[in-house]
């Protein structure tokens, strides 16, 4: 007859009987019968579950009839099953599979595919082909590939207006502000804007964060600091990665200070927003162009940060920038000769 | 591989039902794990281990099927007399009182988690050592006593419940624990 381990004793405790969940002793007459119930229930279930069973002969055959479809099945169908019974490999296949739709499907979203320059000329003495000739100068410096000359409210005064496939306004703005400080030199009145020309497009992920690198361009010389302030937001803004941010620019003796914050902004992932800071030694910036990097720093160590950072700046030709992380707070310095 | 199974292959189909709450899904597990095994068989180095080395197939399935059907214990257990096996003779009674009893325990070890009964189906009812089942669950004798303690522990508290409601229902044959006392 089979005999039953269950009992009151702790297998824990070797000598003498254990304790049951409560601390209380198990001789009490309760648990005694409690404890003679159990054993005699498993017993039973032991001998019920022997009861009957399926015959050698019966597994043999599901053997047989298993190892047949098998083989008729082909490998892929045999692959195909077998990745079927195991659950944790298929999720994960899945999930790959939907990480690789989300990085390769198509969506749409808004995109700056260049700028468009608007020149505003006015002069008593300024003829029809005095405005073509400065428009044909104009399209040269910037490279631009269309061209329109339109006039403008007011006599002799004329809206030069072109169009250039650089996504970043910083040279366009740069080359249109010199052109009208040329102009202004001349004794014509000029007026220059730069906008820039948002299509929305259908791509992937993976260029849509390509998409994300702005630049800005500053260019403080003749100009206030809140002119260089408003400048600084246009371009923010206009680059996409900024929804309105908040821009301070200062002189103080050689250095340039400019700030800026953006509560909204979604990098690091809409924690905290954004903040920073460029400090500019030496002269007045003039045309000196900045290229910020968009690094998602959610979930990473300030060694990994530091490595990223590294790696963008690599990417761009600077090598010597020393870069130190800590508790999350970036700063880069870059030397650059003049 | 029949070969190797042969001489284990009554009681692993036992300890099949012994881990599910009918017959029916035990023998389901059993065959389950034995096409598992089948596939996994290059795995196995040293032949003399198979009936560890299949146990830890069997249990590796039974855990397998807990997570993927919680559902299934939303299901009404089923009648063994449903499924063709009727008392015959003399000893129908008592056939019909163990039987009793089975269901009970079964009950009750479904309420404890897959490790815990395994625990407690393999020591208590099959007759493995402490160590054979911390081989076969592969982990350490200390866990299985562990493992052994907790299970018995929500056994008895199972138990003490069944009785109160059998004391409330006044004669529950199904729930009462006096079929149980009278058969030791």
């Amino acid at each position: 007859m089979k005999r039953i381990h269950f009992d009151a004793h702790d297998p824990r405790h070797k000598n003498g009987p254990g304790k049951a969940g409560s601390g209380s002793p198990v001789n009490s007459g309760a648990e005694k019968e409690i404890n003679r119930a159990i054993k005699g229930d498993l017993q039973a279930l032991h001998y019920v579950s022997a009861d009957r069973p399926i015959p050698l002969a019966h597994t043999k055959n599901l053997l047989a009839e298993y190892i047949r479809d098998e083989n008729e099945r082909g490998w892929f169908m045999n692959a195909f099953t077998r990745i079927g019974r195991r659950p944790w490999f298929a999720g994960s296949l899945l999930t790959a599979a939907i990480a690789v739709l989300v990085l390769l499907v198509p969506f749409s979203y808004d995109r700056t595919v260049g700028q468009e320059v608007n020149l505003t000329v006015a002069s008593p003495e300024l003829t029809q082909e005095g405005i073509g000739r400065i428009a044909n100068e104009l399209a040269g410096s910037l490279g631009a590939n269309d061209l329109t000359i339109r006039n403008a409210a007011g006599v002799n005064s004329f809206v030069v207006t072109a169009r250039v496939d650089d996504r970043t306004s910083g040279k366009a703005m740069r080359t249109t502000m010199a052109f009208a400080r040329a102009l202004e030199s001349e004794g014509y009145r000029a007026e220059a804007s730069v906008e820039p020309i948002v299509e929305r497009v259908s791509s992937n992920v993976y260029a849509a964060g390509f998409d994300r690198v702005c630049s800005i361009s500053i260019d403080a010389v003749g100009r206030s600091d809140s002119e260089v302030e408003d400048d600084i937001r246009n371009q923010l803004i206009s680059s996409g990665c900024f929804d309105n941010p908040e821009v301070r620019f200062t002189r103080s003796g050689d250095t340039s200070t400019i700030t800026i914050q953006d509560e909204n902004c979604d990098v690091d992932g809409g924690v905290g927003g954004f903040k920073c800071e460029l400090k500019i030694e030496g002269d007045t910036p003039n045309g000196l162009e900045h290229e910020m990097l968009m690094i998602e720093a959610e979930g990473k160590t300030d060694a990994e940060l530091e490595a990223s950072i590294r790696e963008q700046l690599e990417a761009k030709g600077i090598y010597d920038a020393d870069i130190s992380v800590s508790d999350g707070k970036v700063k880069v310095e870059i030397h650059k000769e003049r | 591989m029949l070969e190797l199974l042969a001489p284990l292959h009554d009681q692993a189909q036992a300890t099949g039902r012994r881990l599910c709450r009918t017959s029916g899904e035990g023998d389901d597990l059993f065959q389950e794990s034995v096409l598992r095994a089948f596939d996994k068989l290059s795995s196995l180095r040293d032949e003399s281990r198979f009936r560890s080395w299949f146990y830890a197939v069997l249990l590796s399935r039974h855990r397998s099927r807990v997570r993927q059907g919680f559902w299934r214990r939303l299901l009404p257990l089923e009648d063994e007399l449903e499924q063709g096996r009727e008392p015959v003779g003399e000893d129908g009674g008592e056939w019909e009182e163990r039987h009793l009893m089975a269901t009970r325990a079964s009950r009750a070890l479904a309420t404890l988690p897959a490790p815990q009964r395994e625990a407690v189906v393999l020591f208590d009812i099959d007759g493995f050592s402490v160590d054979e089942v911390a081989e076969i669950q592969k982990t350490s004798p200390s866990a299985v006593k562990s493992r052994l303690s907790r299970g018995r522990q929500k056994l008895r508290r199972f138990y003490e419940r069944l009785g109160m409601e059998g004391k409330e229902r006044h004669g529950d044959e199904a729930n009462s624990l006096r079929c149980a006392r009278s058969s030791t």
